[in-house]
């Protein structure tokens, strides 16, 4: 006999892990202005076509956050040189960016890991990433791999003081600009995912040494809260945590309007003619 | 320079209606949080948190289904009245994505209601509660689902339209030539791939074409 127990499949938590996990993805797709500027439809069974603000190949992933001021304006500057270049008919070129995106099974790096960095004027240092950004396979660590930058670009034209800052710049995960640091000897290391000893749930470990490196709890961050357990729950637009998890529903044979209905006590006696489909 | 925002809301519902109505609280509820005017971003305290996923929903009743719906039609008129009276302003609304949020609850809702509603007329009609789908040829020779209209009267000789397993003179020349021309633009979009992927960085860094092969 087959138990639930044994059609459990062990669970994989670290694929949720994201920053943007609960932005609404119809919101991301409109901030990065690829979505389509109008659609040519019902075309007696030909195919739509579709004209689109960026079109989704020119979209050149970056470490910063799609919904970011620059990015955006960056975005819509794309969009404005699209649409010229359509309506004057000329060629434009896609950018179609050639990074492979690593399977979220075998990304391994998470905000909040001590890193070590493989190259440039820090190579051999160690610090604790930042910020990741899935889309180009980049990390950014604290402290290291910087340049020398203007905070605010332009700001001499407005009579202000240029004022320069070290920025982090993105380090490439699938180039193997950083490695994970092994906590046997902390020393650079690959990192797999595999099944823990009660094998319910998947632990990361070093290829090298076989210990485990365990997730960061920085790694649970997103835009709404730092960590879920302390979300502030605002008062008359979220509903409390336990009234959602409450089961109200009891299966009946009869359909919404059916039920509705009969909740606020309306009567239909009328018989519906029949009607034809076509 | 900067008036502040709660009497640009209310000046702009004034000038809309006559003096006669006043501010009153029904219409206030069309309106966004005094606190939240003016903001760039809203402070964690007030900013709303989440969709509802479908797992949720489908713990619900049909009648708790029904009035989360229409807290989620107030507050999507809400956000739509927020953003139109931002837009008037020239300003930015302070987090865009509460629209797509309750946007995304309610298409989730429409979802659980549906799954619901198509398991009941499955068991009790035989058909799903999607709406029903005729298969047609249209003059072009395409064939393809197109949703059926509700009718109160049987259809007339030429109205109803039918899926043919022959098509007519246009249509047959029609469909040669789409198939060709969508062959062919198949064939040079796989070309263009292809020599997409033989360039080297090297190539457009010294903007030098491809070498010449010959005998391909």
């Amino acid at each position: 006999m087959i138990t639930s127990r044994v059609l459990r499949l062990p669970r994989k938590p670290f694929v949720d892990l994201d920053y943007a996990r609960h932005m609404p993805a119809a919101y991301v797709e409109r901030v990065k202005r690829t979505v389509p500027r109008k659609v040519f439809g019902d075309r007696f069974g030909a195919p739509d076509i579709k004209m689109y603000y960026v079109h989704p190949d020119d979209y050149l992933p970056s470490h910063k956050r799609p919904w970011e001021d620059k990015q955006l304006s960056s975005h819509l500057q794309r969009a404005d040189k699209y649409f010229s270049s359509q309506l004057s008919q000329q060629f434009f070129n896609l950018r179609r960016p050639k990074s492979q995106r690593i399977p979220d099974t075998e990304w391994t790096f998470f905000p909040g890991d001590l890193v070590q960095v493989m190259v440039g004027k820090d190579k051999g240092r160690q610090g604790l990433v930042l910020t990741i950004s899935r889309d180009t396979s980049d990390v950014i660590v604290d402290g290291l791999h910087t340049r020398l930058g203007e905070d605010m670009e332009g700001s001499e034209k407005l009579g202000v003081d240029k004022t320069l800052r070290w920025q982090e710049q993105p380090l490439s995960v699938s180039k193997k600009q950083v490695m994970l640091v092994d906590p046997n000897d902390e020393s650079p290391c690959e990192a797999r995912w595999q099944l823990n000893p009660a094998g319910d749930e998947y632990i990361r470990v070093s290829t090298k040494s076989g210990y485990e490196i365990p997730i960061p709890s920085q790694a649970k961050v997103t835009y709404e809260y730092l960590q879920p357990e302390n979300y502030i729950e605002v008062e008359g637009k979220d509903t409390p945590a336990d009234a959602v998890l409450e089961r109200t529903y009891m299966p009946k044979v009869a359909s919404f309007e059916q039920e509705i209905m009969e909740d606020m006590g309306i009567k239909e006696e009328r018989t519906p003619k029949p009607t034809f489909w076509y | 320079m900067w008036r502040s925002f709660p009497s640009l809301v209310s000046s702009v519902v004034r000038s809309q209606n006559a003096p006669a109505i006043r501010f009153s609280s029904t219409m206030k509820q069309f309106f966004d949080d005094e606190a939240n005017f003016g903001k760039a971003e809203l402070r964690p305290k007030n900013r709303p948190g989440r969709s509802w996923t479908e797992e949720e929903l489908r713990l619900k009743s049909n009648s708790d289904l029904h009035k989360l719906w229409y807290v989620c039609l107030k507050e999507r008129n809400m956000l739509i009245t927020m953003k139109k009276a931002h837009i008037s302003r020239a300003r930015n609304m302070p987090n865009p994505e509460r629209i797509d949020r309750v946007q995304e609850s309610m298409d989730r809702i429409e979802a659980v209601v549906h799954e619901r509603n198509d398991a009941v007329f499955k068991l009790e009609t035989g058909e799903s509660a999607a709406p029903r789908k005729r298969t047609i040829t249209s003059f072009a020779g395409f064939t393809y689902k197109k949703q059926a209209i509700e009718h109160y009267s049987p259809p007339e000789a030429s109205k109803k339209e039918y899926e043919t397993p022959y098509l007519d003179d246009d249509a047959y020349m029609m469909q040669k030539l789409w198939q060709e021309k969508e062959f062919m633009k198949n064939r040079d979009r796989l070309d263009d791939e292809k020599r997409r992927e033989t360039r080297t960085e090297d190539m457009d860094r010294f903007k030098r074409g491809a070498p010449r092969v010959f005998n391909r």
